[in-house]
């Protein structure tokens, strides 16, 4: 059991990753009941403990977009996507947070336009990260 | 109600409420068992607004969307009850505490809640058919009556329209139908177009057949169109077992009892049954009469007090189950266009394929929309980085339409149920579909691809959540007309037993591609009026 110090160390490490990981998703900070919120749902569930990838990608904040395509692509459950879906979710239901999860409707080129140039973005993301997943996974 | 009951019901589910009305509607003395777990926690959190309008107002509704727990976000991969939301999750709590079930291959979700599965039902009404039931040995017009007699009870909205080319009963008081959404509006509008053609390839669509009460009925609705139908039921507008019971409620001829489990049946010494129960709160175990004995706790419930009860300890019964598949499909022709927020959240449009042109495999499709479910589960499967992937399911959802088609199943020898002896009993399900119907399968799947290409919905991805997951599944206990033992007679009389009748799933010796529940409710109808008929009669059917 932690102590009272080491939670409270604890929960400012959670809070910063959900900043982290907020500004990463939706391009803002989370408010204070989203990052409190994060930091519950990791003394509540398992498999969120951080493995290899995650310490990596939290150290180089900026290597997360392509450690997190490059994980989408292989499909795995590791504890960075468990991450990613859960400040998803944690986002997606916050009233202050929730426009970030409509689009306006927009004509048909604009949005094969915005299709196709989202999934070219992800697509080089995830061939950068396969490279950099593998240098993460060999590193000491 | 001080003496013994005339007959004892156990479940509450769609097939047992119904099982049950023509029992008190005739003054008997009823008596419900039930385990009837409720949902106390998230119900009177939801509230009574549109979903688009919580979405950016509540400040609670992490707590129903996604649970207390976090039980709402799906960690693993699709499995049975991921279609469950957190405020329905109750629907299956305790299900695997109380009646185990082991297997490899088949992992249904399954209830004891107050109103079981129906609590989750998304209520379309499709009767089955003539050629649905050429292997049953009950005729359709044996139904058709009690399709009827149902459809009154429950309240059905729907549209007199190309859908009863291929449908055998329309009730006489169909309610005006439930409006479509924008994606369903613009799939028909294409669909009538494209008709004549589509008629050719034996493809028919129209307004789904819905327990939704579109103008007050019975004392429910009309429907709000909150689309929160999956969270709650907070305008009682989609009919649930439960408020056919509250109909029951102040009858003196009438009482539910929640909080036990009926463990087993043996016959009494004076012609009645003796019910061997267990109280969940106390632990102690408790033995009830009645003169008859009706079985309803669904499929698996009623054949795990049957074989326990015959002592057929590891004695195969059939089983049976429609598979399911998902089709994520683009419509299309919709993008760009502005998407209504008034809409409910259930089944839209059904539609019918007839592959061969015999009409004995009729395919029945159902169309949703995604919308309400919310998009992070959308992100999870998604294989592209999260940031990329919310953006890209912000352009997908509006147009997303999901095609739910299921597969008929009929009984083979590697499908079958055991009940193993253990504290408590087992279930044990082998299930294995043959390749050739998988095969099948997937040469159908593909024709109606085509023709959903045809009406603009562009395939994204198919899923296949795995048997059992439909929810519509039977079989254990099949009628018959041969007089083999773990059998019902086709009255719902459960050969070796006296005074024991089966009134649910169970004893459906074969599915067709549609929906069950209909018919769960027209058949325990029958039943009911069976039991009825039969103790009127002073007991004269029940030789045993």
């Amino acid at each position: 059991m932690p102590n009272r110090r080491e939670q409270a160390q604890g929960d400012q490490d959670l809070g910063d990753e959900c900043v982290l990981l907020c500004r990463y998703l939706i391009g803002a900070a989370p408010t204070r009941d989203i990052a409190d919120r994060y930091a519950q749902a990791h003394r509540r569930l398992q498999g969120l403990e951080p493995d290899a990838v995650t310490a990596f990608a939290f150290r180089r904040p900026r290597s997360l977009p392509y450690l997190d395509a490059a994980c989408a692509l292989r499909g795995t459950s590791d504890p960075l996507r468990k991450k990613l879906l859960l400040t998803t979710a944690l986002l997606e239901t916050s009233p202050q947070h929730a426009q970030a999860f409509t689009t306006e409707p927009m004509g048909r080129v604009r949005y094969l336009g915005a299709l196709c140039g989202l999934t070219l973005s992800a697509s080089i993301k995830a061939a950068i990260g396969l490279v950099l997943l593998e240098y993460v996974s060999v590193s000491p | 109600m001080t003496d013994r009951p005339d007959v004892i019901v156990v479940g509450s589910g769609a097939s047992a409420v119904h099982a049950a009305c023509p029992l008190v509607e005739a003054g008997l003395r009823v008596v419900m068992l039930d385990v009837g777990h409720i949902d106390g926690t998230y119900a009177p959190l939801i509230p009574p607004e549109r979903f688009s309008t919580i979405r950016h107002s509540d400040t609670d509704q992490h707590r129903y969307f996604l649970g207390d727990q976090l039980e709402g976000i799906p960690f693993g991969s699709i499995r049975v009850g991921s279609q469950l939301t957190p405020p329905r999750q109750y629907i299956s709590r305790d299900v695997d505490r109380l009646m185990p079930l082991d297997s490899d291959s088949f992992v249904p979700l399954r209830s004891l809640a107050w109103g079981g599965l129906g609590a989750g039902w998304g209520a379309a009404t499709t009767a089955y058919g003539p050629a649905d039931m050429r292997r049953w040995p009950i005729r359709h017009a044996d139904l058709r009556d009690h399709y009827a007699i149902v459809a009154d009870r429950i309240g059905i909205c729907g549209a007199r329209d190309d859908l009863e080319m291929s449908l055998d009963h329309t009730p006489h008081n169909l309610l005006p139908p439930a409006e479509l959404d924008s994606n369903a509006e613009s799939i028909l509008a294409r669909y009538v177009r494209q008709r004549e053609n589509l008629h050719r390839r034996r493809f028919v669509m129209g307004h789904a057949r819905l327990a939704i009460a579109t103008e007050t009925f019975r004392g429910r609705g009309p429907v709000q169109y909150l689309d929160l139908d999956y969270y709650g039921d907070t305008d009682r507008s989609v009919y649930r077992p439960r408020y056919t019971l509250d109909e029951f409620t102040g009858r003196d001829n009438f009482s539910y009892r929640n909080g036990v489990l009926v463990e087993a049946f043996e016959q009494g010494d004076d012609g009645g049954v003796s019910v061997l129960v267990h109280d969940l709160s106390s632990g102690s175990n408790q033995r009830l009469t009645a003169t008859r004995l009706v079985l309803a706790a669904g499929a698996f419930g009623s054949a795990r007090i049957a074989l326990r009860s015959m002592h057929a300890y590891d004695r195969p019964v059939p089983i049976v189950s429609t598979s399911m598949t998902y089709l994520s499909c683009l419509n299309w022709p919709m993008i760009g266009r502005p998407v209504r927020d008034r809409r409910h959240s259930l089944s839209q449009l059904i539609a019918h394929f007839d592959p061969d042109g015999t009409g004995e495999h009729l395919i029945q499709s159902q169309f949703y929309s995604y919308r309400s479910l919310l998009n992070f589960k959308l992100v999870k499967d998604s294989p592209l980085a999260c940031r990329q992937s919310i953006r890209i399911m912000n352009l997908l959802q509006p147009y997303l339409v999901i095609v739910c088609m299921l597969h008929e199943d009929y009984p083979t020898a590697s499908k079958q149920l055991v009940l193993q002896r253990g504290d408590p009993d087992r279930m044990r399900v082998t299930y294995r579909l043959d390749e050739d119907v998988l095969a099948e399968q997937r040469r159908q799947q593909r024709q109606l691809v085509g023709i959903f290409r045809q009406l603009g919905c562009l395939l994204i991805k198919t899923i296949r959540p795995g048997h059992g997951s439909s929810i519509h599944y039977g079989g254990c206990l099949p009628m018959s007309r041969d007089d083999r033992p773990l059998t019902t007679t086709p009255a719902g009389r459960l050969r070796g037993a006296r005074g024991v009748y089966v009134a649910d799933g169970a004893t459906f010796p074969d599915l067709p591609c549609k929906g069950i529940t209909f018919t769960l409710m027209a058949n325990a109808n029958r039943i009911g009026c069976a039991v009825r008929d039969d103790l009127l009669a002073g007991g004269q059917e029940n030789a045993p």
